[in-house]
This record gives C-alpha cells, structure tokens and sequence, in this order.
C-alpha cells in the first residue's frame, strides 16, 4: 500500500498510541477530582499542557482542547462574533478556506452577520490590498488558513496581521491544520489558532484552539470549567497527552523533514509536468507537502480509483462540489474550468520514501495512458 | 416569476453569493425567491436534478422552469438572466 493522502489524515504514530494507552489505562482519575487519582491525573494533564505552550511559545491558559480543527474553527468564529457582536458584525475570509469555516459563517448570516471574501492574486496568495479596503470599523473578525488544503498555497500570515492590527476592535483567526507540526509559522501575531493532531501523526478525535490571552469567546459548549471555561466537558487527558506527544515528534527535526519533502515534491512535479495532459496547479509559493495536479479530460475520481486498484491512495478535493468532482480553488486559481473539473491531490509526509514515488509514477503512468486514451 | 436557490452550509460559493441574492431580492421584491438546503432539503432537491456543482438557481416562469444557473455568478449575470426571461415572455405575450 502506498498512502500519499496526508493532507486529509495521518496514521497514528506508534509512540502516540502509546502514549495515549499508557494514560488510558494509569491515569484513571478525571482530573477535576480532588483525590489522589484526579491530582494524579491533573498533573499529567498540567504537563502535557505546558509542552504543547512551550511548543507553540504560547501562555499555558492559552490552549483550548477540542474534538478537532472543524470544532476549533467553529469556536473561533461563532465564539468571537457573538460574544463581540456589539462591536460590529463583519467578517472578513477568503474562497480558500476549508468547509468548518462557510459552515459557521453561513448560520451567523442568518443572524445578521456579513461576510466579505477578499481577492487573491494570480499566484493565490490574499491579496493585501484588497483586504486594506474591505476592512472597516465593524469589523471584527479576519480568518484566513496559513495553509490551503487543496492546492497548499502558503499565505502571508505576518502581513495579514499586520493589516489587522490596525483595527483594534479586529481579530485574526487563521485555520493552521494544514501548517501545524509540518511549517514553523510563528503564532506571535495571530489571536486565534485552529489545528488538529491527526495531521501531523496523532490521533483523530483531539485538536486545539489557541486563543491569546485577554480575549473572550462565547462557548459551543456550556457547563463549567473543564481545562478551559471557554470549552466544558471532562478533560480528555489520554487524548491531550497524545498531542502534546504528537506535536514534539513533529517538532522534532522539523529542517530536515521538510527539505526531505520538498526534495519528493520537486521530483514528482518534475516527472509529471512531462505529461502533455497534466497541468501543475500547485505553485512555487506553495506547501512542500501538497501537491496539485489536473490530468485534462479525466474525472478525477476516475483517476484516483485507477490509482486505488494498484493499491496507492490520493485524493481529490473539493468545496463546492456535491460529487467531490470540481475544485473550486483550482479554479480560483487558474481561472480554468476544466483544470478544476479534473484536478487531483498528492499528499506527502516525511514518512514517504522515494521507492513509494517511483511506484506511484510507474502506476500513474499505466492509469495516464488508459485512462487519457479513453477519454479521447 | 420564482426563483430557487439551492445552497449548502459548507460550500463557500453559496456564502459567496448570499451577498449577490441580498442584492437582487432588494431589486426585485416581486419575484419570490425560495432557498433549499442541499443537505436538509434532500426530498425536495432531489426532484430537481442538481449536478455536482453548487450554488444552483434555478428561474421559473409561469411555473415552468426557464433556466438555471450553476455555480457563483455575478449579480449583472443574475439580472441579465432576469431580463432575459422577461423579455421571452413579453415576445410570448
């Protein structure tokens, strides 16, 4: 088998899952009791907690666990509009982020809430200008991905909050589940932070909101202090040691894996570009570890269930798409429909090796050829 | 005439032209415009033979479906469309 789908899920590393039975099966007590068990199971708690903050160079009652990035985004964006809804009611987000982010928005339109998409430019990238004048006394809230999941481009994080930070009354919320544990993108200037384990080798079913400090969010879930007032339920401590665990692993090495990465990455668009049908939609500015490719006149789930006979798995990705067919941020990027109708998703990780890429371009190729052939 | 929009929580191109259909309603208080939920309206989207893209529109005259439009459209594309229709039926008429 040969998984290169990172970018929706990783396999749980096995020092993770270690990690996380050793905590299911010796910290019993919840860690809100006050008996020898819950002190016991506190501490652990307080300890994983610090090494994620010292991690992310972050204030330990900054951190907000949840069930992942989608609950994570949904708390960002339902729990800043509402709880500073007397300040304004204007958001700010662009056609690159991923569905927990329209999901919420749209439900806080019915509310009364409005949402401006700002542009991108021809490279994908926000365009600051357009964001500049799209700002305005009302708004208060700007969620922008650091990371795009379909294509990878890498957006200007620094610049972004700087624009930001010249509406005081504004927050910046960016959706990191693409970027945490994969790039070092410093936190410092962003007030709100989505990711998930899963991504970077933890378990699924744990994520994190960082929120700086002084800032009030109106919960998703009421019913008292857990960790955090802001999230209440009994504190998931095996699943919160398993991302602090997680996130060091991938922290660990960080360089290195990441030039590993974009030395397969450059390998595979140099390969594949030689294909007259392929077109290359990811760009220079984008995420080492994303990968997008349309083959023109091939359904992409075609190709992808090609691949999937042979035993390798890809993806496709989509927005807007009832099917999962048609990529609506290829098309915002390339502005080219049929690129959009037939684009596909290559995922690497620093676990891919080059014997796996040549494995998947010897098939590729068979699945090009047949597949290219009958499409003519 | 009526027009029916079909749109989904989690599609950003729906959200996109919330603002555009905001717009139009505003434009034309006459003409009724319904929105389905392409996940909660299941029963009533399915008889409507919505492809794989979303946003839809769907424009009915006379409770006949004149035309449809599929995926984000500007608003002069959305009142040309209109106009289109109109000018139809008063050759019709």
């Amino acid at each position: 088998m040969i998984y290169l789908d990172y970018s929706a899920t990783t396999p749980v590393n096995k020092e993770v899952l270690d990690s996380f039975n050793k905590a299911c099966l010796e910290f019993i007590g919840n860690p809100n009791s006050f008996h020898s068990l819950g002190v016991k199971s506190n501490d652990l708690i307080n300890s994983a907690t610090k090494q994620i903050a010292n991690i992310l160079n972050v204030n330990e009652d900054e951190l907000i666990y949840t069930s992942g990035s989608s609950e994570s985004n949904n708390l960002a964006i339902k729990g800043i509009l509402l709880k500073y809804q007397n300040r304004g009611k204007h958001i700010i987000t662009t056609a690159f982020e991923h569905s927990s982010i329209y999901g919420p928005i749209s439900y806080l339109e019915t509310l009364g809430f409005e949402c401006d998409f700002v542009n991108i430019n021809s490279n994908g990238r926000v365009d600051l200008e357009h964001l500049k004048s799209l700002m305005r006394e009302d708004t208060i809230l700007v969620s922008i991905n650091s990371v795009n999941s379909e294509i990878g481009i890498i957006q200007p994080i620094e610049e972004i909050a700087k624009i930001v930070r010249e509406y005081p009354k504004c927050f910046f919320h960016s959706d990191m589940t693409q970027s945490m544990g994969k790039i070092d993108i410093p936190l410092d200037n962003v007030d709100l932070v989505s990711f998930s384990a899963h991504k970077f080798f933890g378990l699924k079913g744990i994520g994190c909101l960082v929120k700086k400090d002084k800032i009030l969010l109106e919960p998703l879930i009421h019913g008292g202090k857990s960790t955090t007032i802001f999230r209440s339920g009994t504190p998931a401590l095996p699943l919160v040691v398993s991302l602090a665990k997680a996130l060091r692993l991938a922290y660990d090495d960080m360089n290195n894996k990441i030039k590993k990465v974009k030395e397969y990455n450059l390998y595979l668009k140099e390969k594949l570009s030689t294909y007259d049908k392929v077109r290359i939609n990811s760009n220079d500015i984008c995420s080492p570890y994303v990968l997008n490719l349309s083959i023109l006149g091939v359904k992409p789930e075609t190709f992808v269930h090609a691949l999937e006979e042979d035993n390798i798995f890809i993806s496709t990705q989509s927005a807007c798409s009832t099917t999962n067919t048609a990529s609506k941020a290829v098309l915002a990027l390339t502005n080219d429909s049929e690129r959009a109708n037939s684009s596909i998703r290559v995922s690497l990780s620093y676990i891919t090796t080059k014997e796996e890429l040549e494995e998947f371009l010897k098939v590729f190729d068979k699945c090009y050829h047949s597949l290219v052939m009958m499409s003519k | 005439m009526k027009i029916v929009r079909i749109s989904a929580i989690w599609c950003g191109g729906c959200l996109v032209m919330n603002k555009v259909w905001n717009e139009i309603k505003k434009l034309y208080p006459d003409i009724e415009i319904i929105t389905y939920d392409y996940d909660m309206d299941n029963d009533l989207v399915e008889e409507l033979n919505v492809g794989d893209i979303l946003p839809v529109a769907i424009f009915y005259k006379d409770d006949k479906e004149a035309t449809r439009l599929i995926g984000e459209k500007s608003k002069q594309e959305i009142i040309s469309t209109i106009n289109n229709i109109e000018e139809v039926q008063d050759e019709v008429n």
